[in-house]
């Protein structure tokens, strides 16, 4: 199962759900597919393009003000960072938070070094154990997709762990300015409530 | 409830900042336990300070003012999620310091990361203050989350045991 794919996905079912993405390519193919499905630009879209680990805190952060549901896209190599946000958000427990880990085992990015998931941890079972309402593990495309279909009607929070592969290839890097992304996903969540800046 | 924890407080719902997430400290407990016990407040108490400022950043972005609190040994644990989320994305947090390090430290591992709180937010061009009496204690307070705000940048408030007493041993 390819990363984009399962994105697309997510963002072709999620209607207009914040969706916070993790640094790197997870970021900048979630960029590259708003333009592809012609979405662009998905003000709702959240692009990190640091502050490793913290992903999911800021899904978290985010889910504790609305009721729609928050989507954060993060990955193996981020979550173990900060695996004790997944005992934060377990404490918490926002029934509007769905997590999906793009789990390809490795730090691709720096040279497909092999993380702690190749061996001998399972992020499904850590969630579990922190907590969470809902844990699912799907190896394919067709599992995932059924698997985030059944989620956005499940009271959270929710992990899914998609087993994904490498390409090889990256995308061009993101071209929008944090502050910007910001700006405009902030904008956007405050018209929701009638308090436009 | 002491007076300098009363204008923490009274500052805090005067900008709005309702979302508060910290690491415990034994001196801003004296704080932390208020805002607990305040229906006003939403808290998230954090694993790692680290968290705190992802938690924080995406309440602001979310339309909801957030603070956070911690210990300067915590500080510690931000640096690079401050400056590569919120600095380059300006998303301003009031971030509430408990300097150790300071007068009466009893604790040899507290005191580097303490001493070095303040030239390490000058380094990052972070604006910060120290309450350590009550002259202008509310101004301090206020004026610099308001600041913080104008600004969009992370603000640090350092409170010294001069003000607060000190760590109960």
């Amino acid at each position: 199962m390819l990363r984009y794919d399962l994105m697309k996905y997510i963002l072709q079912n999620s209607e207009n759900s914040p969706i916070i993405s993790n640094l790197g390519p997870t970021s900048d193919e979630l960029w590259h597919l708003t333009k592809e499905l012609e979405i662009h630009p998905r003000e709702r879209n959240f692009y990190t393009y640091g502050s490793m680990g913290l992903c999911s805190s800021i899904a978290l952060g985010i889910s504790i003000n609305t009721t729609e549901k928050v989507i954060s896209i993060d990955g193996d190599g981020s979550l173990l960072m900060n695996l004790g946000t997944l005992s934060t958000i377990g404490r918490i427990s926002p029934e509007n938070l769905i997590i999906v880990v793009c789990d390809n085992e490795m730090w691709a990015q720096t040279g497909y070094q092999p993380t702690a998931t190749a061996f001998n941890t399972d992020l499904e079972k850590v969630a579990k154990s922190c907590g969470f309402k809902n844990t699912f593990k799907c190896t394919n495309i067709n599992e995932f997709k059924n698997t985030f279909s059944k989620s956005l009607n499940l009271n959270g929070p929710t992990m899914i762990v998609a087993k994904t592969k490498e390409t090889g290839e990256f995308p061009e890097v993101t071209p929008v300015e944090p502050e910007f992304t910001v700006y405009r996903f902030r904008n956007s969540m405050m018209n929701n409530i009638e308090a436009k800046l | 409830m002491d007076k300098w924890v009363k204008i923490i407080i009274d500052s805090l719902k005067e900008h709005n900042i309702s979302i508060i997430s910290y690491v415990p400290d034994i001196s801003i407990d004296k704080v932390t336990k208020e805002i607990e016990s305040d229906p006003y407040f939403k808290v998230i108490p954090a694993s790692r300070e680290e968290e705190c400022i992802g938690i924080a950043s995406g309440s602001y972005v979310s339309g909801v003012n957030s603070a956070i609190f911690m210990q300067s040994s915590g500080f510690g644990n931000c640096i690079n999620a401050l400056t590569s989320l919120n600095l380059p994305a300006r998303i301003p947090i009031p971030i509430f310091i408990n300097l150790r390090g300071e007068i009466g430290e009893f604790n040899i591992a507290q005191v580097t990361m303490g001493r070095s709180t303040k030239p390490i937010l000058n380094v990052l061009n972070i604006p910060h203050v120290t309450l350590n009496n009550y002259i202008n204690l509310e101004k301090k307070v206020s004026g610099n989350i308001t600041l913080c705000y104008a600004s969009k940048i992370p603000l640090a408030i350092c409170i010294s045991p001069l003000l607060h007493g000190g760590k109960i041993a």
